[in-house]
């Protein structure tokens, strides 16, 4: 039986350490990479009904918890991985504490927060604790070589890392008595009918269970695992020298007693779980009869990427993941202020054929836009201050902003000094890709950009009207010269 | 190392220096005084597949071993800055770039460099454009050049333009073949081989900041094509660069070769309506002494495939 606890822990490390690899490369890899979206459709984030596979996934991890137990965090979740990687390097050198933790009654503060958000459609405030979401802020577009990140979130990125870093190094896989979707699964393999469990009769208590455990959940003293806490990694069962240690039907260990905190986190688990696995549906209905004016109502608001819809979409949807970030291929994809990632222009623009971030976004909050619809979609408004522009000011010809603009909205027509051409502008098929910032020469730039509330269609590429220049040789002629 | 022993190894250094460049230097001016005179300054080719074309353009013009000698390095500079199919008409044929490069091999290139610093994302422009892929199949080296790694400051000293960062493959090449593609342009009027070779720098926003055609004309300071190969197959003649509408595009399946970069421009240049002259760039250019402007002194070779 041994040698089967054995080669299932092996196993679930090379699958655990493999995730953790992958996800790790997709992440600090700029631009964008085919696996990224499939591989974030087994992540446990809030799921848009109807948008497929990624429908599924959550409330697939939590029947897998009600009936075994959370093999989500065990397998599938790089987060768990990223700190049972730090632990294990930090106990072969000495430093990690390996030993029964009893969990902080605090984390509670951290669940009912979570559940406030999901009620209240706050996604910073659901995903603060949020695995993949900060696994995405530590590493998203990380570089090493220059340790440089998405721009704007690299004092984030570190802060996150070293409380990560420090409590794994220490004491396990702590982060993960915080997850929001550990407390889901948690409560789903508290209850399940199976489980890891000690025989008591002949355990001698001497403690090599708490040292192998990478959960620090296995309490050799009291002979009983935290049930809700075990994310069946096997360890204890695999290194356990009577073989007492034993998975099995299981259902009466119980670790917080049955008193008010069970209850509470009874409550919060329930609502997270409907936040994550609740759809489209439920949120929309949220947002439209109890939260329509959550999204900052006045002022000005960022751009958001292609397939974001509305400001309200967006913000009720995005975990902050950066997934998107790290794919967009210009890199203008970026988290500023909020941890919900906008469109900065300046230094590169949305390219005109690519969908990438709606790829890979696993909650929906971008949608998934054809090329097509892609290309008509506004995500923001350009504003032309034509006597900025260097062919008035300086008398010169340019032209970079026509030249890039990928609907036209942008063309050269005669003016300015004779023999030169000035932009004209028609907001009607801008899309707000930031082609014409991002090229524009002026000091200071005649160009600015305003986001839009709501994402709408622009006709597609404007067609011009005969510039009534020259006249061209066309095929039977003969060269002109 | 007391200071005469550092005169010595400075001058040591300096000789030593001086001569890796010479020899570049020499091959160059034998070629070009070996050439003059038996050829055409221009072949206009029409009628063809732009591949088909190069073949008679270049077997009227001398052959590529008159440009690219046994074991030198050539850089072929194509257009392909965006995410637009061959047929789109902005990016240069990926056949015609296929056939440069092998033409260049043909003549005992040891090295055939492709890079165009793209507009749009250059994984998208690469695909979209084909030439991605034609360059593989050739043997090319399609030449990254979407970080400024890969470019070098290099003094330039023309009025506008005083240096700028050029992309690695240009300083390195002994041979640089521009294959750009016909068409309108909404800013520099036209966009053929002079205007292309802003592909080979990183820094595109400090042209249009200090005078788009002085920095074109001023770049040739820093080296002229020495073929110039313009694929007029499908031609935007309107509402340039970039393209979007079929309307624009007219069918002149033509093909011009020239070592001259103002001669190959002008008659470019008039093939799109314009009169020798009228393109400020070009006109520049002329002036200082890059080629001739005026045609009618030039010996042109039409041929119909």
């Amino acid at each position: 039986m041994k040698k089967i606890y054995r080669a299932l822990s092996r196993a679930r490390i090379a699958a655990a350490g493999a995730v953790f690899v992958l996800f790790a490369f997709l992440y600090t890899a700029p631009g964008p990479a085919g696996l990224f979206g499939p591989a974030m459709d087994w992540q446990f984030s809030p799921r848009a009904a109807g948008a497929g596979f990624a429908a599924g996934s959550a409330a697939l991890f939590i029947v897998l918890a009600l009936i075994l137990g959370r093999v989500f965090c065990s397998v599938f979740c790089p987060m768990g991985a990223f700190q049972e990687l730090l632990w294990r390097v930090s106990g072969r050198l000495g430093m990690a504490g390996r030993k029964y933790v009893r969990p902080w009654r605090l984390r509670y503060a951290a669940a009912v927060l979570a559940a406030a958000g999901a009620i209240t459609l706050n996604m910073p405030l659901f995903s603060v604790m949020d695995p993949i979401s900060n696994f995405g802020r530590v590493f998203a577009r990380i570089n090493f070589s220059s340790f440089d990140s998405v721009p704007g979130t690299l004092p984030k990125a570190a802060v996150i890392f070293a409380v990560i870093a420090v409590f794994a190094c220490a004491r396990g896989r702590r982060f993960c008595d915080w997850c929001p979707a550990g407390v889901v699964l948690g409560f789903a393999s508290h209850i399940a009918p199976f489980g890891m469990k000690i025989d008591a009769s002949r355990c001698a208590a001497c403690g090599l269970c708490e040292k192998v455990c990478p959960m620090n959940c296995a309490d050799s003293a009291g002979r009983r695992i935290d049930k809700d806490r075990c994310v069946l990694c096997m360890e204890c069962a695999a290194g356990c020298p009577g073989a007492f240690i034993s998975f099995g039907p299981d259902a009466g260990v119980k670790t917080d007693g049955e008193g008010r905190r069970h209850f509470v986190k009874r409550i919060c688990a329930f609502i997270i779980g409907a936040g994550y696995i609740g759809g489209r549906n439920v949120r929309d209905i949220m947002r439209d009869n109890f939260f329509a004016s959550a999204a900052s109502p006045d002022g000005e608001i960022p751009a958001r990427p292609p397939g974001a819809a509305d400001d309200g979409h967006f913000s009720s949807r995005c975990i902050g993941c950066l997934a998107c970030a790290a794919v967009c291929p210009t890199g203008i994809i970026r988290s500023v202020g909020s941890i919900q990632p906008c469109l900065v222009y300046g230094s590169g623009y949305c390219q005109f054929n690519c969908v990438e971030c709606g790829r890979v976004c696993p909650t929906d909050a971008i949608t998934r836009l054809n090329a097509e619809t892609k290309r008509r979609t506004r995500v923001a408004l350009s504003d032309l201050t034509l006597p900025r522009c260097v062919v008035i000011t300086k008398s010169q010809a340019c032209g970079a902003c026509a030249e890039v603009c990928p609907t036209r909205a942008l063309s050269m027509v005669r003016g300015g000094a004779p023999g030169l051409t000035e932009p004209s502008f028609d907001s009607d098929y801008c899309i707000g890709c930031g082609a014409c910032i991002a090229v524009c020469p002026a000091e200071p730039n005649a160009f600015a950009l305003k986001g839009v509330r709501v994402q709408s269609l622009t006709p597609g590429i404007r067609e011009l009207e005969d510039d009534g220049g020259t006249t061209p040789m066309s095929a039977g002629d003969d060269f002109p010269f | 190392m007391d200071r005469r022993e550092f005169l010595k190894k400075t001058v040591a250094l300096g000789i030593g220096a001086g001569i890796t460049f010479i020899p570049g230097g020499l091959r160059k001016l034998g070629g070009a005084a070996s050439a003059a005179g038996e050829f055409p300054d221009l072949a206009a080719i029409k009628g063809g597949r732009p591949e088909t074309m190069f073949d008679a353009g270049m077997k009227a013009i001398g052959g590529m071993g008159r440009f690219v000698r046994p074991g030198q390095t050539v850089l072929v500079k194509p257009n392909m800055s965006w995410d637009v199919p061959p047929e789109g008409g902005a990016n240069t044929s990926p056949e015609l770039v296929a056939r440069v490069i092998k033409h260049c091999f043909d003549a005992g290139a040891s090295r055939v460099y492709v890079m165009d610093h793209s507009i749009e994302y250059w994984e998208n422009s690469r695909r979209s454009s084909r030439i991605g892929d034609a360059v593989n199949s050739s043997g090319g080296v399609y030449a990254p050049s979407n970080e400024d790694g890969y470019y070098q400051n290099a003094a330039v000293g023309g009025n506008a333009l005083k240096e700028t960062m050029i992309h690695e493959t240009l300083l390195e090449s002994d041979v640089l073949i521009s294959v750009p593609v016909l068409k309108h342009h909404g800013g520099a009027g036209v966009s053929i081989s002079a205007k292309g070779l802003m592909g080979c720098v990183w820094d595109r926003r400090s042209y249009h900041a200090k005078g788009l055609h002085r920095c074109i004309a001023d770049f040739l300071l820093v080296r002229k094509p020495d073929l110039n190969v313009i694929d007029a197959s499908g031609v935007i003649t309107r509402h340039g660069p970039r393209g979007g509408s079929a309307s624009d595009i007219v069918r002149m399946e033509s093909l011009l070769i020239s070592p001259d970069v103002v001669a190959s421009d002008t008659a470019g240049s008039m093939m799109l309506g314009h009169k020798p002259g009228d393109i400020e760039h070009i006109r520049l250019a002329a002036e200082a002494g890059h080629g001739e402007m005026n045609l009618s002194k030039l010996r042109i070779e039409r041929i119909t495939v």
